[in-house]
C-alpha cells in the first residue's frame, strides 16, 4: 500500500485545519450558505433531507485495517452505527452534525484519511479496480497511476470550481471492473514495448439524464505526457463547459456539442502552450509510488492447499473468490448484500470485525469495490476455511458477488434531497426475493442496479436490469431498462416501457428473469440473450 | 487591440490583496481591459498578450473560469499584471495566485462581510503547498517557500543518497 510520508500527512492536516476554520466562519455568518456550499462540498459535506452527510474518501478503494476500524468507530460515534459504501469506493455517513464534522475530519487525518474532493464541482476521488495488484488478468497495477492522479488533482488551483463534478477511473487489466467507460475520463493503463506505462484516454462517459459511454480520445499516451494532457483537457472543459444549465454541464455534453474533433483541436492548442517543466517531477514521483506498491506485494507461497470443507464453503469460494495473480493466495469478496439488507451498508461492529479479519488473514489490507462490497485481497489458500467460518459468524458470508441479489442502490428518498423516489426499500424487497430464488434455483448471473432519480448514482443505466425511481402524479413509479452493462463492452440500457409501482417491482423482475431463462441459449449471459432477441419478448411478458 | 474598457474607470476605491500578501485600501490598479469569462473567446487570447494590465472578472463563487483564463494567459506568455475582481471569497485567493493572478481587487462590502482578517490571512490559513505546482508569480513563490511537494521530496531523497563512490 501507499504510505503517507510527512508531506502527505502535513497536507491532509493543513486541509483539516482549513476546513475547521471555514466551518467557524460559516457558523459566524462571515460566509454565506452560497459561498460555503462549494467549500463544504469540496470537503465531502452535503446537506441532505434530514441531516448533513459526510462522504469520506477511500482513494482508489484501498484501506488498511486501522483505517477501517476508524471508519467503524466514526459510524458508532457520529452516525447511527452505520456507514454506507458507495459506487465510487468511498464511504458516507448519513447522520452527521455540522458541529461534529471538524472533529471527524481530524480523526480521519490521524489515520491518513480525509474527505477532500469527494463531492463538489471538482476532480473527484479517483477510482479503480477493487482487485488492483492481485487480479490474474492485470498487466499493470493501476494504483500508482491513481495515487499520482490523487496528488496532482488534490487542491488543483484551477479545477476546484469546474462547471460540474469530474470523475476519473483508471484500469490496468483486461476486464473493466470499475465502470471506466462511464467516467468523465477513463484511463486504460497498458505497458509499451519497453515496459513503460502508457494510457488509452477515454472521455465523456457518464450517466445522469443524458447517459453516454465514453469515447476514445487518444491511445497510448506515455506517462510523461499524461498530466500535461489531462491539464489541457480539464482547462478546455473549465473554460468551455456549459454553466447555464447544470444538467448540461458535464464534459459529455461539451463533447456532444463541440464534437470530439473540435475538442481535440482545442486541447492540442492548449497543450502546445503548456509549460511542461511544471510536470518534470511527475515520472520520478510515479516511480517512487510504484516502488511502494511493488514492495507491498507478497511473495508466492508454495504448498498452500484448500483443505476439505463443506459444500457451503465451496459455493462461497466459487462465487466470492477471485483467482490471484500470485501463487498461494486468493482474493475474497465480502458481500454487503445479505438477504434483505441495505446495499453497501455496514455497521461499526462489522467494519471492526472485517478489520480484525484483514489483520489475521489479508496482510491488514481491505478494498472497497465499485459494486459496494469489500474485498480481502491477500488470503492464503490454507486460511480460507478459517476465514469462511469467521465470516459466517459475523453474518458476512453471503455467497452472491456478481449475482442479481448483489444489487447496487443509491440512498434515494430515504436520505437524498434530490431523490424522486425511494430506492432502499425496493432494493431490500428485491434482495430478499432474488436471494431466495438464487438459493432455490442456483446463481442468477446478471447485474441489477437501482437509482432514486435521474441523476443515476445507482448506475441503473449501466445494469443488465436497471430500475429508476420516478415520481409521477404524486406516486412513485419505477421505470425498468434492460441490456445495459458497465464492462469493456459498456452500453446504456434501453427503457422497457411504462413504469410500475413499488409493490409490483419484485414480480416484474421475476417475470423478466423467467423470460430470460426461456430464451437463453446454452450459457449465454443476459446481454447476449438480450442482443439476440431484443426487448420485445420481455415487453410482452411484463405488460401482458 | 482592444481599448481600455469604460467599466474599469467606473470602479471606486476598494481593497487590493497582492500575491505578496500586501493588503491595502486602494483604487483599482490601472487596467487596460476587464475581461468577462464569456467574452474571452471573442476577444482572442493573442489580442490580450501585449496589454499591461488585464482584469479578470469572477461572476460567482462557483465559477472558476477566470482561474483557467489566467493560467491560459500566462502559458501564452502574458507578462503584464493580472487582477481578479468580482465575487470572490478569501478561500479562493490561493487558487487565484496559484493560477497566475498577481492581485485581487475587492469591493469594500466584500471585505467588510468576510472581515479584513480573513482576507489578510487568506494566504496563511489555507493549504499553501501543492504536490505539483503551477508556475507562480514571484511574490508568492517567495512567500510560499517553493518548490512544490514533489520537488522537495525528490530534493530530500537526493540528499540522502550515498555518495557516488559507495554505489
Ligand atoms: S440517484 Fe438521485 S436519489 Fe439517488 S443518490 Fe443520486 S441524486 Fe440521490
Amino acid at each position: 500500500m501507499y504510505a503517507y510520508d510527512h508531506y502527505d500527512q502535513t497536507f491532509v492536516e493543513q486541509r483539516a485545519a482549513e476546513f475547521r476554520e471555514q466551518i467557524d466562519r460559516r457558523l459566524s455568518g462571515a460566509l454565506s450558505e452560497d459561498e460555503f456550499k462549494p467549500l463544504r462540498l469540496q470537503n465531502g459535506l452535503y446537506l441532505q433531507l434530514h441531516a448533513y452527510m459526510l462522504r469520506v474518501a477511500i482513494p482508489y478503494g484501498v484501506l488498511n485495517s486501522k483505517q477501517l476500524r476508524m471508519l467503524g468507530n466514526l459510524a458508532d460515534r457520529y452516525d447511527k452505527g452505520y456507514g454506507h459504501f458507495t459506487t465510487r469506493q468511498n464511504i458516507q455517513y448519513n447522520w452527521t452534525k455540522l458541529s461534529d464534522v471538524a472533529d471527524m475530519i481530524d480523526a480521519l487525518a490521524s489515520v491518513q484519511m480525509h474527505a477532500i474532493q469527494t463531492s463538489g464541482n471538482c476532480i473527484r476521488n479517483v477510482t479503480t479496480d477493487a482487485y488492483a495488484g492481485v487480479a490474474g488478468d492485470e498487466w499493470l497495477d493501476p494504483r500508482p497511476s491513481a495515487e499520482l492522479l490523487r496528488q496532482w488533482s488534490s487542491l488543483h488551483p484551477e479545477f476546484a470550481f469546474l462547471p460540474r463534478k469530474f470523475k476519473i477511473a483508471v484500469l490496468g487489466a483486461a476486464q473493466d471492473r470499475a465502470a471506466m467507460k462511464f467516467h468523465d475520463i477513463g484511463l486504460w493503463a497498458k505497458l509499451d514495448a519497453g515496459g513503460q506505462p502508457t494510457y488509452d484516454i477515454w472521455v465523456g462517459g457518464g450517466q445522469g439524464r443524458t447517459p453516454r459511454v465514453a469515447r476514445l480520445y487518444q491511445e497510448a499516451v506515455p506517462l510523461a505526457d499524461l498530466l500535461p494532457t489531462l491539464d489541457a483537457m480539464l482547462r478546455v472543459y473549465n473554460l468551455a463547459g456549459r454553466r447555464d444549465n447544470k444538467y448540461k454541464a458535464r464534459i459529455k455534453i461539451l463533447i456532444d456539442e463541440m464534437g470530439i474533433e473540435a475538442y481535440r483541436e482545442a486541447v492540442d492548442e492548449e497543450l502546445a502552450r503548456i509549460d511542461r517543466s511544471v510536470f518534470a517531477t511527475a515520472v520520478t514521483e510515479y516511480q517512487r509510488i510504484a516502488a511502494q506498491f511493488e514492495t507491498a506485494q507478497r511473495p508466492a507461497l508454495q504448498g498452500q492447499a484448500i483443505a476439505q470443507e463443506s459444500p457451503a464453503f465451496h459455493a462461497w469460494l466459487q462465487q466470492n473468490g477471485m483467482a490471484h495473480k500470485i501463487d498461494g493466495y486468493a482474493a475474497v469478496s465480502i458481500s454487503l448484500k445479505t438477504k434483505g439488507a441495505i446495499p453497501g451498508d455496514a455497521s461499526g461492529a462489522q467494519m471492526r470485525a472485517v478489520a480484525d479479519l484483514a489483520e489475521r488473514y489479508s496482510a491488514g489490507e481491505i478494498r472497497v469495490s465499485h459494486r459496494q462490497n469489500l474485498v480481502l485481497p491477500w488470503v492464503k489458500l490454507n486460511d480460507l476455511g478459517a476465514l469462511y467460518a469467521a465470516l459466517v459468524e459475523q453474518d458476512l458470508a453471503e455467497a452472491n458477488i456478481g449475482l442479481a441479489s448483489d444489487i447496487i442502490a443509491c440512498p434515494g428518498l430515504d436520505y437524498c434531497a434530490l431523490a424522486t423516489a425511494r430506492s432502499i426499500p425496493v432494493a431490500q424487497a428485491l434482495s430478499a426475493r432474488l436471494r431466495e430464488r438464487e438459493q432455490r434455483d442456483g446463481p442468477i448471473d446478471l447485474s441489477l442496479n437501482i437509482s432514486g432519480c435521474i441523476n443515476a448514482c445507482g448506475h441503473h443505466h449501466a445494469a443488465n436490469i436497471g430500475i429508476l425511481g420516478l415520481n409521477r402524479t404524486e406516486s412513485e413509479t419505477y421505470q425498468i431498462s434492460l441490456g445495459g452493462r458497465a464492462d469493456d463492452k459498456a452500453k446504456v440500457g434501453e427503457i422497457l416501457g411504462p413504469g410500475f409501482s413499488q409493490e409490483q417491482v419484485p414480480d416484474v423482475i421475476e417475470t423478466l428473469l423467467d423470460t430470460w431463462q426461456a430464451h437463453r441459449r446454452d450459457n449465454e449471459d443476459f446481454s447476449q440473450t438480450f442482443e439476440r432477441v431484443g426487448k420485445q419478448p420481455f415487453k410482452e411478458a411484463v405488460y401482458a | 487591440m482592444p481599448n481600455a474598457s469604460s467599466n474599469v474607470a467606473a470602479l471606486d476605491l476598494g481593497w487590493l490583496l497582492q500575491s505578496s500578501g500586501a493588503f491595502s485600501h486602494a483604487a483599482v490598479p490601472t487596467l487596460d481591459l476587464l475581461v468577462e469569462p464569456e467574452a474571452a473567446d471573442t476577444l482572442g487570447l493573442n489580442n490580450l498578450l501585449a496589454l499591461k494590465g488585464v482584469g479578470l472578472v469572477f461572476k460567482s463563487p462557483h465559477d472558476g473560469r477566470s482561474f483557467s483564463l489566467a493560467r491560459q494567459l500566462r502559458n501564452a506568455g502574458f507578462s503584464g499584471q493580472l487582477v481578479g475582481l468580482g465575487r470572490l471569497m478569501p478561500d479562493q485567493a490561493r487558487h487565484a495566485f496559484q493560477s497566475g493572478l498577481d492581485a485581487l481587487w475587492l469591493e469594500d462590502q466584500l471585505v467588510q462581510r468576510h472581515g479584513a482578517d480573513a482576507w489578510q490571512n487568506a494566504l496563511n490559513v489555507v493549504v499553501a503547498d501543492l504536490y505539483s505546482q503551477q508556475r507562480l508569480p514571484l511574490g508568492l513563490t517567495e512567500r510560499l517557500a517553493l518548490p512544490d511537494i514533489w520537488q522537495r521530496r525528490q530534493n530530500a531523497a537526493a540528499k540522502t543518497l550515498p555518495p557516488k563512490h559507495c554505489l
